[in-house]
């Protein structure tokens, strides 16, 4: 193997190996950082990030969602050719305290194709689900079928004559046909659900880019 | 003789992770990861296309977060600081592998990767890199599309029509600002397709837009040609329908190309494998294990012991597995031209992030198939979709079936108990947007108030991402995605309030603006209902 002398201390000898091992760990200790010209961003407004960052912190705090404050009616949402999801807010027109009501004030949700609406006196083939909240939300299983549909619902209650009397109406959703390939969603309601809280963010799951939108991993 | 068509898609997407506020961020190496794995990795492949004077056809979909955090100066300084410390990891695991020379051959070929992309990303292209992207598609080889503004997830947020309209238009303008150009495609985000979303699709200009497969084979009438043409949805706007074959070969974790015994293993990461005093200073807060980026491993087989990585052993795989891809093609085509009325387009697209990122050697498959396909003795031509369209200008008219390409086949992956609490608070917000810019019409604002109106619009579309209930069903950062999506509601709530109060306080709205700088030329007035009428 070669030797390289200095010519100050012929003692010490260096390989190639060596001189490569010694410029790398200069290169490292010492390298420049080399940055782009960059804009400060808080120049503009004197804001420093930790000023940013406590206003950020007061908003989210004073200001956070609640679902208390949503005014949102009763509003269907597509899922898949076999349920839809509903959630509903009708604390405007009804005390939330029909959980332990009698039977003849329990509140029903009732689902029905746009055909069938428009002959609603004429057909009974809509779903109905009793529901216990004046605010909730709730996954809803469709009937089988061999076309696409469009559906619509009501929220409201029987009377004495056993006649629906519906007081909140939802949107219209267009449900296609089609199949799902894995296990059917429960038709699990719960009650109005409050944010989950967060203890403290993001720093216990070191994961990189977000998985496939499809839902696979690769290896 | 070509007798059928490739369409390559890829779509890359990163949600909007820019937190200015905080000195460092661990979630913004989502995007400087994606940079050293996937994009520079592309554009490298394209550059040697370009330089070999191949003749090949890819689209490349560029959500506008993307496009935002690639143009954003205090993003690319952030950058190139991980990747200096990227480098000197890189320099330090060839001293550590002195003594095992198999090691310090990868501890290399890493530096040199590493310091390949500085020299890329800094020296060529200055840190910005959409002007890449522009060059290529200056030849007209690289076809550039856009999707919704913040990647909103469109069947969930359409109970209220202005919503998707504010997606699907905020989209395209930040696409135009920066690339300069008007694109002829759309990435319905998630493939998420839902009927009527083409009639807002016509009104942006926009062609053609992508569906899974089975949006076209349960669509209102039976396509004729099966996914191999466009549906013509009834209003010229065209529905090109994933191919299920191409999709397997790459997607499949069974039996897909990336799961090869001889390419890299993403799970084998040093800074899970070293001492912790030594990895320490490259990790999370000094304190929790990440990816580094430097793997030393191949697949080698379930439940074996971990081989060493051999890259040009990956790379000869790699180019075996693109004439795999393009053998198959072939005898597709063949198979769809003695049925089929015109000449077959199979469309084959795929999350841009998996090339490079979960696929290291995908960059290389890619480039080895775009090679082949441009070879003159096989049958395959990569082309566009737009270009596609220009050959066939008539089409069967049909009007695809509401479908997504996640999980199912449709939106449980984005509304299930993980995640359907964020639809009522999403809904309201778009609703007390659209009435304040509704209340507000024909009456004189102050530029103040113009501006707080506008970031509320910016809160109300960052708060739409698909990204926050895909995370919270995926199960990975969830709290990251709770958080963001409750600040940017809380973001917005606020700003109604003092919009509606008329109390705005500057030096607040400065700090949100600072934060959420995306979309700098959106405008409020978007969000009144009637103005669309």
């Amino acid at each position: 193997m070669e030797f390289f002398c200095s010519k100050y201390n012929p003692q010490i000898k260096l390989s190639s190996k060596d001189i490569l091992e010694t410029s790398l760990e200069i290169n490292e200790a010492f390298a420049p950082i080399l940055a782009l010209e960059t804009t400060d961003l808080t120049d503009l407004s004197n804001l420093s990030p930790e000023e940013i960052l406590e206003i950020s912190e007061n908003i989210s705090f004073d200001f956070a969602p609640k679902a208390a404050n949503n005014r949102q009616k009763f509003v269907l949402l597509p899922v898949d050719p076999h349920h839809i999801h509903a959630y509903w807010n009708l604390s405007d027109y009804l005390p939330d305290n029909r959980k332990n009501s009698a039977s003849k004030d329990q509140l029903t949700l009732r689902v029905y194709s746009e055909a069938d609406q428009k002959a609603l006196t004429e057909t009974s083939s809509w779903i109905d689900a009793p529901i216990n909240s004046a605010r909730s939300q709730q996954n809803i299983f469709l009937p089988n079928r061999t076309y696409d549909i469009s559906y619509s619902a009501s929220i409201g209650k029987h009377d004495q004559d056993d006649r629906f009397t519906a007081f909140a109406h939802s949107n219209s959703i267009h449900i296609p046909l089609g199949n799902v390939m894995s296990k059917p969603i429960e038709e699990n309601q719960s009650a109005f659900k409050s944010i989950p809280e967060i203890t403290k963010v993001n720093r216990t799951i070191p994961l990189v880019l977000k998985q496939s939108s499809s839902g696979q991993n690769n290896n | 003789m070509k007798t059928g068509f490739l369409s390559l898609i890829l779509h890359a997407h990163l949600p909007y992770v820019r937190h200015p506020e905080h000195e460092s961020f661990f979630e913004e190496n989502w995007l400087f990861e994606a940079i050293t794995e996937c994009y520079i990795p592309l554009i490298n492949v394209l550059d040697r296309l370009q330089t070999d004077q191949i003749d090949y056809c890819l689209t490349l979909s560029l959500s506008p977060p993307l496009i935002s955090m690639l143009g954003d100066d205090l993003l690319q300084t952030r950058y190139l600081k991980y990747l200096h410390k990227l480098i000197e990891l890189a320099k330090k695991e060839v001293i550590r592998t002195k003594k095992k020379p198999e090691y310090q051959k990868l501890a290399q070929y890493y530096l040199y990767l590493f310091q390949h992309t500085l020299d890329i990303y800094q020296n060529q292209y200055k840190g910005d890199l959409l002007t890449a992207f522009k060059k290529h598609h200056a030849t007209g080889k690289l076809e550039l599309i856009t999707c919704a503004a913040t990647h909103g997830f469109l069947p969930l947020l359409n109970i209220s029509e202005t919503a998707v309209r504010n997606q699907i238009n905020n989209g395209i303008k930040t696409f135009k600002e920066n690339l300069g150009v008007s694109p002829t495609g759309f990435w319905l985000p998630e493939c998420a397709y839902y009927p009527g979303v083409e009639i807002l699709l016509s009104e942006a200009r926009i062609d053609y837009f992508f569906i899974d497969n089975h949006g076209i084979t349960n669509a209102s009438q039976a396509p004729k040609n099966g996914v191999y043409a466009p549906l013509d949805c009834g209003n010229g706007v065209a529905a090109f329908g994933r191919d299920p074959d191409t999709s397997k070969q790459v997607w499949s974790s069974q039996e897909g190309y990336p799961g090869d015994h001889d390419y890299r293993e993403y799970y084998k990461d040093i800074g899970f494998d070293l001492d912790f005093d030594y990895i320490k200073p490259y990790i999370l807060d000094n304190e929790i294990r990440i990816n580094t980026g430097i793997k030393y491993y191949r697949v080698t087989g379930k439940d074996l012991p971990k081989e060493l990585y051999n890259p040009a052993k990956a790379l000869a795989k790699a180019q075996q597995h693109a004439q795999d891809f393009i053998n198959k093609r072939q005898v597709q085509i063949e198979t769809l031209n003695t049925t089929m009325d015109r000449p077959p387009i199979i469309v084959a697209p795929y999350d841009a992030e998996l090339f490079g990122h979960w696929w290291f050697e995908g960059p290389h498959w890619l480039e080895s198939v775009l090679r082949l396909a441009s070879e003159p003795d096989n049958n395959v031509q990569t082309l566009s979709c737009s270009d596609y369209l220009k050959q066939q200008t008539t089409h069967q008219v049909a009007t695809p079936s509401a479908s997504t390409w996640g999980d199912q086949g449709y939106s449980s992956y984005w509304i299930n108990d993980s995640n359907a609490w964020i639809y009522p608070f999403l809904h309201q917000a778009e609703a007390e947007m659209e009435k304040l810019a509704s209340d507000l019409e024909d009456l004189t604002i102050t530029p103040l108030q113009n501006r707080a109106l506008n970031q509320a619009a910016r809160s109300v579309l960052l708060a739409q991402a698909s990204d926050w209930p895909f995370i919270m069903k995926s199960g990975t950062t969830t709290e990251y995605a709770i958080k963001r999506i409750t600040d940017h509601l809380a973001r917005f709530n606020y700003l109604h309030d003092c919009i509606r109060k008329n109390r705005i306080n500057e030096r607040h709205l400065i700090a949100l603006e600072i934060m959420d700088n995306i979309f700098p030329t959106i405008d409020f007035r978007d969000y009144n209902p009637k103005k669309a009428k």
